[in-house]
């Protein structure tokens, strides 16, 4: 009961006219953003993150979360349109939903894919309100040891967010936690990996990291590229017909609990569950040939379960601060900026923080829908805005994004920098994700092992001694198997999708 | 600016379609894989080294600022070392622009560093009128006047936005707003 009663709550406070207005905007911006060809909810969020700042913690994360969940959406218009998924999760959107485009069905795919998006995310939402409490519960009974291990347990993510190579996927991690070794030490106070430059004393500001590789290195990645003069197909009526919404509704409903459920285990990405539930889809279909040519059901599977995930990656970005995908990667670095602590405190029943924000979350999906279907045109068109006009207006708003969190040039000097070092490891084909992840986590790590071992007086042995420490170490390696395992099997999927559509 | 594109659907790993290329010349002996091992061996060299020289301010070999960054610099090496022995060294990666189009990267990149140095200087938006007009003749390829007007249009609005409607304190410099 208490549940329901914060959860009113939150939609009380969100209701109210500021919040309404952050979640809206945050929608739009992210629609746009993800609707973009080549822009996305990964450089969107790191690059307006630092501009919300000058909103408060609660309508600054409720303007986050609106535009990464509108990235996601907006992605899928492009995926159905132009054939260009802007994350990977949108790559199986693409196989269905470009092939109804051609056809002239471009518009029903767009409906089904709203729909899709918008059952998901209730049913995200719902599964937040009851799944978060209780795993924030557990996490109450957390101690230095406890936390060290929930840090060994995030590292398995970098697995799912290593792309070909996991062991270029653990170099990344370890050389993001060697720069978060820089600046004072937790148990001295001496300064480390300095050098003598007296601005490295004070450490290397998250935000200047996040928006070099993120945002100037994705700039300078697609030096030459304008990608928006592709010509969009006719699109038909947005809004699909009853038989349509009579086949596809069992497959969003079956996609979304598959997606959800597979969002609650630490790691999984939603371009996971996309292509499982496609590959589900595609199984128990009375007509499997038809997958590929233009199915709705195709468009609906994994729409559904990616946003299923995304919504379900909150649990334990909440509860526990592990971020399952790149976008929730920078999500929780805006936590940690607002000085929010993922963990049980933010559950705490003093603070109704995270319930305004599942209830806001609840809002923008409604929004997302009543803004996508009528205005489908207007969207349409912003898929043709020409990057070459954007993308100098995006590297100067990384630079105010920079400076205005530490009113420093320094952190400006360091964004630019990994910039151009972000430009090379893309072009090299190094996940950035697992850096940043350990670059964010790498404090929080060796404080509870240092504290850890100063406990035990230096022994590993404080680690088996505690159950919940014990249990999560032993979550960590079986999830780290499972993880190559559901990884490898994507792989193989995707390569024979692949070729089966190239076919 | 999209983790993967239209053309990776279904691409071929054949470097000249799907938009990569061999490594640059000087570096095909190694591969990208491997230089990306070496670099990591190196970084955990320095780590190790930074681990040495702090400790002796330790209470222990597993208490202190130093075991973090021991731990890491031995992580790196290893990792780095397999990376070095299991990489193919004809591992392909993105092709690198040329020409002209190597020329204008370059200076878009160098405008940054501009914008660097001028901001404290000449103050927001003059620096950013400035730096505008580089960055648009560079990366857009407009010609001169239109670069100079969407510089202005975009200073002055970026500026107003942020110094006065947001309240963002950046140097106010020889233009403001009031």
């Amino acid at each position: 009961m208490d549940t329901i009663h914060l959860l009113i709550e939150g939609f009380g406070s969100a209701l109210t006219p500021t919040n309404l207005l952050m979640a809206m905007l945050g929608a739009l911006i992210g629609s746009v953003a993800g609707m973009i060809p080549g822009v996305g909810p990964t450089p969107a969020i790191a690059i307006l993150m630092p501009l919300t700042t000058a909103l408060g913690p609660t309508q600054g994360i409720i303007m986050l979360s609106g535009i990464y969940y509108g990235a996601i959406y907006g992605g899928s218009t492009t995926a159905i349109l132009l054939n260009i998924p802007a994350e990977l999760q949108a790559v199986p959107v693409c196989f269905d939903g470009y092939p109804l485009a051609k056809k002239g069905r471009g518009g029903p795919a767009l409906g089904i894919a709203a729909i899709s998006s918008f059952v998901a995310g209730v049913l995200g939402v719902i599964g937040l309100v009851f799944f978060a409490p209780l795993l924030a519960d557990q996490a109450l009974a957390f101690g230095p040891p406890e936390y060290f291990a929930l840090m060994v347990l995030t590292l398995t993510v970098i697995v799912n967010l290593s792309g070909n190579s996991v062991i270029k996927g653990l170099i990344m991690g370890l050389a993001g936690y060697l720069l978060s070794l820089v600046g004072m030490g937790p148990a001295s106070t001496q300064a480390r990996f300095t050098f003598g430059i007296e601005p490295l004393t004070a450490g290397i500001e998250m935000i200047s990291v996040i928006i070099g590789l993120f945002a100037i290195a994705e700039v300078f990645h697609s030096f030459g590229e304008h990608a928006s003069e592709s010509q969009v197909p006719k699109l038909g009526s947005v809004y699909p017909r009853l038989s349509d919404l009579r086949d596809t509704v069992p497959t969003m409903l079956r996609s979304g609990v598959v997606g959800f459920l597979l969002g609650l285990l630490p790691g999984c990405s939603p371009a996971v569950s996309a292509f499982l539930s496609y590959d589900l889809e595609k199984r128990i279909a009375p007509k499997p040939e038809e997958f590929g040519q233009g199915a709705l059901r195709g468009v609906a599977a994994p729409e559904a379960a990616g946003n299923a995930t995304c919504s379900a990656g909150f649990v334990p970005l909440f509860t526990l601060g592990i971020p399952s995908s790149p976008p929730l990667a920078i999500l929780l670095a805006g936590l940690m900026i607002y000085g929010l602590q993922p963990g049980p405190m933010l559950f705490d029943g003093s603070n109704n923080f995270v319930w305004v924000i599942i209830a806001s979350m609840f809002i923008g999906n409604v929004m997302l829908v009543v803004l996508h279907l009528p205005l489908v045109g207007i969207w349409v068109k912003l898929t043709q805005i020409p990057l070459r006009i954007l993308k100098p207006l995006i590297l100067l708003l990384c630079v105010v994004g920079v400076y205005s969190v530490r009113n420093s040039m320094f952190d400006v000097l360091v964004s630019f920098i990994l910039g151009g070092v972000g430009y090379f490891l893309k072009k090299g084909k190094w996940p950035l994700v697992p850096f940043i992840l350990c670059f964010m986590l790498g404090p929080l790590t060796e404080r509870s092992f240092v504290q850890s071992m100063s406990i035990s007086d230096g022994s590993f042995s404080i680690f088996v001694e505690s159950p919940i420490a014990l249990t999560i170490l032993v979550f960590a390696a079986g999830l780290f198997v499972v993880s190559i395992a559901l990884m490898r099997r994507a792989h193989i999927r995707r390569r024979d999708l692949q070729l089966a559509v190239t076919e | 600016m999209s983790e993967i594109g239209a053309s990776e659907i279904g691409a071929s790993d054949n470097g000249a379609n799907s938009g990569h290329a061999p490594v640059p010349r000087g570096a095909r002996r190694l591969g990208p894989d491997r230089i990306g091992g070496l670099i990591a061996i190196g970084l955990g060299l320095v780590a190790l080294a930074e681990a040495a020289r702090l400790y002796h301010l330790g209470t222990g070999m597993l208490v202190g600022d130093h075991v973090m960054p021991g731990a890491v610099g031995i992580l790196l090496v290893v990792f780095g070392a397999v990376l070095v022995i299991r990489a193919d060294p004809s591992a392909l990666m993105e092709k690198l622009p040329r020409g002209r189009t190597m020329l204008r990267l370059c200076g878009s990149f160098a405008i940054l560093f501009v914008y660097w140095l001028l901001m404290d200087r000449l103050g927001y938006i003059a620096s950013t009128f400035i730096v505008a007009i580089g960055l648009f003749k560079t990366m857009s390829q407009y010609g001169w006047v239109r670069c100079i007007l969407y510089a202005a249009i975009a200073s002055a609005a970026l500026g107003y936005l942020f110094m006065n409607l947001l309240n963002i304190a950046l140097p106010a410099g020889v233009i403001s707003f009031g």
